[in-house]
């Protein structure tokens, strides 16, 4: 068992999503911070990885080693096998977990009335954007964090959760009614599960950010990750990032 | 035309990506410079004014590939506008560069416009023949004349002239005018790791991103198709060639895919 003295380097991410464009920008603007292991279903992350290397069009002889790519992992993370294999990859690959993001999300935006694809995707929607986070979280507390709390709170291990102000708000448009729902189940979620982790030495919180980039920079996002992930003491919050600034916010 | 001696002052940025998953291949996200671009994006923009036309019509975009849910434009030699860019030696260099591959200068150059709903294509490895008519050039590049010679069959017009048979080596994708995509509008490229996997279930897919650009070396192995999409998808199409023995000193004998007809 590594000791608090042991933990060396960059910080380990698992990035759950990391080929969409809030994961590939945290990829971009943070490898050189952290080792990340960046979890994609079909799109390979679009930053420099063991499957992807740089080249350059004008001279593709050149040398191309890049000490910060990203360890990248292919899961279908809907199987629960997948979910375990991407925890053992990610161990096996760095040797501890520090940071788990879960920002892989699945959205059906329509009427429920009038289109069948809401209603009928709405199991998918609530696994993917709640389940696998919890399923993930668990999977790395008992593959990794259950018996290390004092290490874990020596490195300042924790789990942030992509939300949405859809899950804090309640917007006059209705066709996201499903995606909305799974976002404020997975605010609760987090902060229920920050309680459980407590003991783990380990903080839980959610991000909520409203539409990027439209409203909010990707950028800002990705920094919210990050400034999540430096808090020392923040557990069981929800960090809401719209137009006006962020605030912390907890459903008390 | 400046950029058929130097791609440099064109280029967005040079750190492109070579990717080996499921097989390898060329990515880029920010080809072209801002400015370059909105050109590009008005030349397109010039020739889907025109229209759609559901017969074939070389000087239009087109019904013009038997069993492909797609329109299709092919870029005589006379053409001198933004796109042209792709027909240039500097751009045949670069490519083939990529791939360190040896190419003739024969160019097939193109563009598809897929409305939305249009039918997945099939699993593929464009290693398919095609013919050329050679004719004289400066810099060495033969595009493609349908009229003088068809590029899948060979069969020539006119007196005097003998159909060349080359190979296509490199195929490349570059994706413009197209609606800000999302996950679940479709419309990508799907790569896959066998010629028997279903064509909805690919192990890595490219989205048509606006000045995004994929590219990869024709194998035995490149598997490929287009996948259904809920917008409009827009692309620059092109392909690179080769002598077919290169083929077979690196494959073997019968690698080559010959042409067969589809019915859509």
């Amino acid at each position: 068992m590594a000791s608090a003295r042991s933990i060396v380097g960059k910080r380990v991410c698992l990035f759950t999503g990391a080929s969409g464009t809030l994961g590939t920008a945290f990829c971009r603007m943070f490898r050189t911070r952290y080792d990340i292991a960046a979890v994609f279903a079909t799109r390979l992350p679009a930053v420099v990885s063991q499957l992807s290397r740089p080249i350059d069009p004008l001279n593709p002889a050149a040398s191309t080693a890049d000490s910060d790519a990203v360890f990248a992992i292919q899961a279908d993370l809907l199987d629960e096998r997948e979910i375990r294999r991407v925890v053992e990859l990610t161990l096996a690959r760095f040797g501890r977990i520090d940071l788990l993001v879960n920002a892989a999300a699945y959205s059906c935006w329509g009427s429920a009335l009038e289109t069948n694809e809401v209603v009928a995707s709405a199991g998918r929607q609530f696994d993917l954007n709640v389940v696998v986070p919890l399923k993930l979280a668990v999977c790395v507390a008992r593959d990794f964090w259950r018996d290390r709390s004092e290490e874990n709170r020596f490195a300042g291990r924790n789990v942030v959760n992509v939300s949405s102000t859809a899950g804090a708000y309640v917007y006059a448009d209705s066709t996201q009614l499903v995606y909305s729902a799974t976002k404020a189940a997975l605010n609760h979620l987090s902060c229920h599960l920050a309680e459980e982790f407590r003991p783990l030495g380990v903080r839980v919180n959610a991000l909520a950010p409203n539409t990027f980039p439209a409203i909010v920079p990707t950028e800002a996002v990705a920094r919210g990750i990050h400034q999540l992930d430096r808090q020392t003491t923040a557990t069981g919050q929800i960090l809401v990032m719209d137009n006006g600034g962020q605030v912390f916010f907890r459903p008390d | 035309m400046a950029w058929r001696d130097d791609l440099g002052p064109l280029l967005a940025d040079r750190a492109w990506l070579m990717r080996q998953f499921p097989f390898p291949h060329v990515v880029s996200r920010r080809v072209f410079r801002p400015d370059f671009y909105a050109r590009l994006v008005h030349a397109f923009g010039d020739i889907l004014r025109v229209g759609l036309e559901e017969a074939r019509n070389r000087r239009r975009l087109s019904r013009s590939m038997n069993g492909y849910d797609a329109y299709g434009m092919t870029f005589p030699p006379a053409y001198d506008g933004p796109l042209s860019v792709f027909m240039s030696r500097a751009w045949h260099d670069m490519l083939s560069g990529l791939f360190d591959v040896t190419c003739t200068g024969h160019i097939n150059c193109g563009i598809h416009h897929h409305r939305p709903g249009s039918a997945n294509g099939w699993v593929h490895n464009d290693l398919n023949p095609a013919f050329f008519v050679d004719y004289p050039s400066a810099d060495g590049i033969n595009v493609v004349r349908h009229e003088v010679c068809g590029y899948t069959t060979g069969r020539v017009t006119g007196a005097g002239r003998v159909a060349r048979r080359v190979v296509r080596r490199v195929a490349m994708l570059f994706f413009l005018s197209n609606p800000a995509w999302a996950d679940g509008d479709g419309g990508c490229t799907g790569l896959y790791a066998h010629k028997d996997d279903r064509v909805d279930r690919p192990a890595v897919t490219v989205p048509p991103l606006n000045n995004s650009l994929l590219a990869f070396e024709c194998t035995p192995y490149s598997f490929h198709s287009f996948i259904t999409n809920r917008r409009p998808r827009n692309s620059v199409i092109m392909w690179l060639h080769a002598d077919p023995s290169d083929i077979t000193a690196r494959w073997g004998p019968d690698r080559i895919v010959e042409w067969r007809a589809r019915v859509r």
